[in-house]
């Protein structure tokens, strides 16, 4: 799908509905877990496949990381959300989520999971929300765990050339944890997506 | 549901009953509001029973808090939740028995919260959505013990099950880096059969093969728990001995080499006995790494050969 184009009005209007998208998910985070959330600019770009390591790195090649997707559906527009935490924030996680220790190792993927659920179902449907459309989220599936970033995407070359990335990186105060979301729309996808962005600015 | 005639109603619970998903809702206070034909089969509950009774009455061995942290979030929130059966196995213990997937017990469950917005858009109950997806769980599991029985066989030699060179030499490197660390003496042995060409032509490879076993053996037996034994190829074989300096390593072959002189096998209704050769090196401040330290063991090995074999010589 050469066709999709992302020019500057489109991504200001994604850009706009990104920042809001975060605020909501701040706000709902917040409530939850009783913490400030640092709100992030959300990076609204078009990524070629070669570009997802770049996306998600920013962090050390060989550092462990915890990886969930979740794939979301609605109006002919698709894709999937990752979130990224690294293992060694695990502990800093269950104590912002009110876990007293000592938490084992299962119950470390529990709080990452539910955390991940949380997020991702929030920025998700916030998004849209927006864009009025009904989506369907599908169940988390567990990528990889204690899996060196490069490894993750190693065993599989992805078949489209772009995709429509919104990158949001969540940093809590007073934790030293930060966790990255990255929600990605299948390429074909877009001409839909930009379809929905061009009708709510007419 | 157009002209919202009350008895199309009907089809459109019906399509709730007979889903072959768990459908679930609860109000506030955790009591049940609907429990679909899934869940009265599964559990053994009617839906008479069910409804307007708590969800913990009905199922005691659910994880209150954890459940309530969810629910809560839903009703909180206005966002789905999920959870998955890699983080919990299941919700609800729903037993499966099965005659033939006997080995399968229990129902592995993803499940899904919702809110449910009611006609003034207000979020004041809570959808379950069981779904059974023992059949991936199953599978998933199978291929994780596949991945290691594949892992084992890959490391272990198949007619001695003693290492494989593959991985015993993985194995000689680690020791060599881990003696660099910790300083401690460790020796390498290399031995081999004497004339075991002789053997293989005389008796036949069959035979050979059973010298090779009864090699193996007498290894085994002869070494501790942290001995790291492997076949290196043919009729060769090899033993990294930690914590043991060379010393050590000479009185373990020469015990090594006895045994293997007073034992023997039979071919043909003939006993067959053989000798079999050592070399030994323990690690010092010379030996570069873990090749240089095979090297030298198989240059102990060589003199030992060259001196008439049956007996054990240490690197010098």
């Amino acid at each position: 799908m050469s066709t999709a184009f992302l020019d500057e009005n489109l991504r200001d209007a994604l850009q706009e509905i990104a920042n809001v998208a975060v605020g909501q998910t701040a706000d709902k985070l917040a409530r939850s877990f009783a913490t400030f959330v640092k709100m992030p600019i959300p990076r609204v770009h078009l990524l070629e496949s070669v570009d997802i390591r770049m996306a998600i790195g920013g962090r050390a090649e060989d550092e462990g990381v915890t990886a969930v997707t979740q794939a979301f559906f609605g109006d002919g527009i698709s894709g999937e959300a990752l979130l990224l935490m690294s293992d060694s924030n695990a502990a800093e996680l269950s104590r912002l989520m009110g876990y007293a220790p000592p938490i084992t190792d299962q119950e470390k993927l529990e709080h990452v999971l539910e955390i991940s659920s949380l997020l991702t179902a929030s920025c998700i449907q916030s998004v849209l929300e927006q864009l009025e459309i009904d989506v369907l989220i599908g169940h988390p599936i567990l990528l990889g765990r204690h899996t060196p970033i490069q490894d993750l995407f190693l065993e599989q070359d992805l078949p489209w050339d772009k995709t429509l990335a919104i990158e949001l990186n969540y940093v809590f105060e007073g934790y030293s944890l930060n966790c990255d979301l990255i929600l990605l729309f299948h390429q074909d996808a877009l001409p839909a997506l930009f379809g929905k962005l061009e009708l709510l600015m007419a | 549901m157009e002209g919202s005639d009350f008895s199309d109603l009907h089809w459109l619970l019906d399509v709730i009953q007979s889903s072959n998903v768990g459908i679930v809702v609860i109000d506030r206070s955790m009591k049940v509001e609907v429990f679909n034909r899934f869940m009265q089969a599964h559990s053994g509950i009617t839906s008479e029973r069910a409804i307007g009774e708590s969800l913990f009455k009905l199922f005691p061995e659910l994880p209150q808090q954890w459940l309530e942290r969810r629910v809560n979030s839903v009703l909180e929130l206005q966002i789905p939740v999920y959870t998955t059966w890699a983080e919990r196995p299941w919700l609800f213990h729903f037993p499966l028995r099965l005659p033939i997937h006997h080995q399968i017990d229990t129902m592995f469950q993803n499940v899904m919260f919702v809110p449910l917005h009611n006609a003034s858009n207000v979020v004041a109950r809570v959808g379950l959505v069981v779904y059974d997806v023992t059949e991936i769980a199953h599978t998933r599991r199978q291929l994780e013990q596949a991945q290691v029985e594949l892992l084992q066989l890959s490391r272990t030699d198949r007619l001695t099950q003693l290492w494989s060179r593959g991985y015993w030499e993985e194995r000689l490197h680690e020791e060599f880096m881990r003696s660099q660390r910790f300083g401690e003496p460790v020796s390498l042995v290399m031995f081999d059969i004497d004339h075991f060409k002789h053997i293989n032509d005389t008796y036949g490879h069959p035979v050979g093969d059973e010298a090779i076993r009864l090699v193996a053996r007498v290894l085994r037996e002869s070494s501790r728990e942290i001995d790291i034994c492997g076949r290196y190829g043919g009729e060769e074989f090899t033993a990294i001995l930690p914590g043991t300096d060379v010393a050590g390593a000479f009185h373990y072959c020469e015990r090594l080499r006895q045994r293997i002189e007073e034992s023997s096998i039979t071919a043909r209704n003939q006993t067959v006995k053989f000798t079999s050769s050592f070399g030994v090196a323990e690690i010092d401040d010379e030996t570069r790494d873990g090749h240089a330290w095979l090297e030298r063991a198989d240059q102990a090995l060589y003199r030992a050969k060259t001196s008439g074999r049956n007996q054990t010589r240490v690197f010098e």
